[in-house]
């Protein structure tokens, strides 16, 4: 009779799980969202990339080498803001028992690896910035080196991500890195103004809201931001969809080995 | 909790007294590198005594890593488990841990620039700078503590620690290195007094670092 139940017991346990991959697996088929984001993603990169290179002038001073401004404060802007930004409240978002979910460490990873290369292509297109404008590849000022330093903070977690242990160690380990972590992203921000640095502060948009460049300028570099933006979060829907299906893939793993494991004479 | 932290104080300190790592192996290895950046950048004297501050930071973060690690290595034993079963509250152990070894860090720290300003014939300028250098090398001891004990934790099974420590703690703690260098720099060049910008991100680091381990130490060992 126990063994009965017990079978019994299994086989609901079963089509629960298999209820669960059917789920996750519709979850992360073709969506609404990741059409609208991707199609958007392309059509605002082609957009800044005409504007950018054919519409907007040149500099009176910098010649073409301005043409940087639509790409680089842009993936910055959603390097430091948007996604170590997401990492880090979704990283409180785990640490609150209230809102503590596996979903908020599944996206502050995933928002955590866009931002890693963001930043990475942050370095090196203020390098080229660097080279035309002050003659230099690289130079020790404030805002470049803590931004390196940023960087590597978050390869550091990243690294820590991979470590092993139950989900619950991992995602404890996560949070706490990316909090630390976090504590870099406004000493990156106020650094232009708490020390002497080639790097200058906010100089196209002043505080009071006033465009200092031409309107094309001001447009195109919006819609820069609008482009990083919409890449972040088709990369954040598919990086996502990701570690779903990695929990499929161990689910089904699990379910082979009880198959196995059953069948055994 | 502070009466836990303290019991924690009291019990490292006796086990670094007893066990004498500090005084026979890490202050020779702070000695040791001052001595690699004499050769580095010596024989003459000028650049050496201008990059005083920065070689002595240089020196206490390294050592600092060991003074951690040495923390952390006393409870390896248990993988965490002794610590979580103390009965202690957490965050008094973290508040404990991190004020040992800030202290032990302040000792390497004074004594490294005692080093520094002999054998790179620094001097040291002006009273009140030497009085601001030591409230420097106390805040920038506990801000490096307390990262370094929270990722010391962290790592305390993993069979990479070795590797993931210095990854994370290096850059973590570099802009306690940055503010900490230019602090000292007027004590060791005697050129202008320190500027309180330099003591206030100090303290700010170090109360951030600090805030950020008492709440995380719980979650971080909750598990093991």
């Amino acid at each position: 009779m126990t063994s009965i139940l017990e079978t019994e017991n299994s086989d609901n346990q079963t089509q629960k799980e298999i209820t669960l991959i059917e789920n996750i697996l519709k979850k992360t088929g073709p969506s609404y969202t990741k059409y609208i984001l991707g199609i958007g993603s392309v059509l605002t990169a082609c957009l800044t990339i005409w504007l950018g290179l054919f519409i907007t002038p040149k500099d009176e001073h910098l010649g073409n080498t301005v043409r940087l401004l639509y790409v680089h404060p842009p993936v910055a802007w959603a390097a430091l803001y948007l996604a170590f930004g997401t990492t880090t409240l979704a990283s409180l978002l785990w640490l609150w028992p209230k809102t503590r979910s596996y979903f908020w460490d599944k996206i502050a990873g995933a928002s955590a690896e866009i931002g890693v290369l963001y930043l990475a292509l942050t370095l090196v297109t203020g390098s080229i910035w660097g080279r035309t404008t002050w003659g230099v590849w690289w130079t020790w000022d404030a805002r470049l080196t803590l931004t390196a330093v940023l960087l590597v903070l978050y390869i550091a977690y990243l690294a820590i991500r991979q470590l092993d242990g139950s989900d619950k160690t991992k995602a404890n380990r996560n949070a706490i890195t990316a909090l630390f972590a976090a504590i870099d992203v406004p000493i990156v921000h106020f650094s232009v103004l708490w020390w002497n640095t080639l790097h200058q502060t906010a100089s196209v948009l002043t505080p009071g809201l006033h465009l200092t460049v031409p309107l094309s300028m001001g447009l195109t570099m919006g819609l820069g931001f609008l482009c990083t933006t919409l890449i972040w979060g088709w990369m954040m829907k598919v990086r996502y969809d990701i570690e779903l299906l990695k929990v499929v893939d161990s689910e089904i793993e699990l379910q082979r080995a009880i198959m196995q494991r059953r069948n055994e004479p | 909790m502070f009466r836990d932290g303290l019991t924690i104080v009291k019990k490292d300190l006796k086990i670094e007294i007893r066990s004498k790592v500090l005084m026979m192996q890490v202050l020779p290895l702070t000695g040791a590198i001052l001595i690699i950046f004499g050769f580095a950048l010596g024989p003459d004297l000028n650049p050496l005594r201008q990059n005083a501050a920065g070689l002595i930071w240089v020196s206490v973060l390294l050592c600092s890593m060991l003074a951690v690690q040495r923390s952390i290595a006393v409870e390896r034993d248990c993988g965490g488990e002794a610590l979580r079963l103390s009965g202690y509250d957490l965050a008094g152990v973290f508040m404990g841990k991190a004020m040992a070894v800030a202290i032990e860090i302040f000792f390497i720290g004074i004594a490294t620039m005692s080093i520094t300003a002999i054998v790179f014939n620094t001097g040291l300028h002006g009273v009140s700078n030497i009085l601001t250098e030591i409230l420097v090398m106390a805040v920038a001891s506990l801000a490096l503590s307390s990262a370094g004990i929270i990722f010391g934790a962290m790592f305390i099974s993993s069979s990479t620690s070795e590797t993931l420590l210095p990854l994370i703690y290096l850059p973590l703690t570099s802009p306690v290195l940055l503010a900490a260098t230019k602090a000292s720099l007027p004590t060791f060049t005697g050129v202008g007094s320190i500027k309180l910008i330099w003591v206030v991100i100090l303290f700010l680091l170090a109360v951030a670092y600090f805030s950020v381990g008492s709440i995380s130490f719980e979650p971080l060992l909750e598990d093991y």
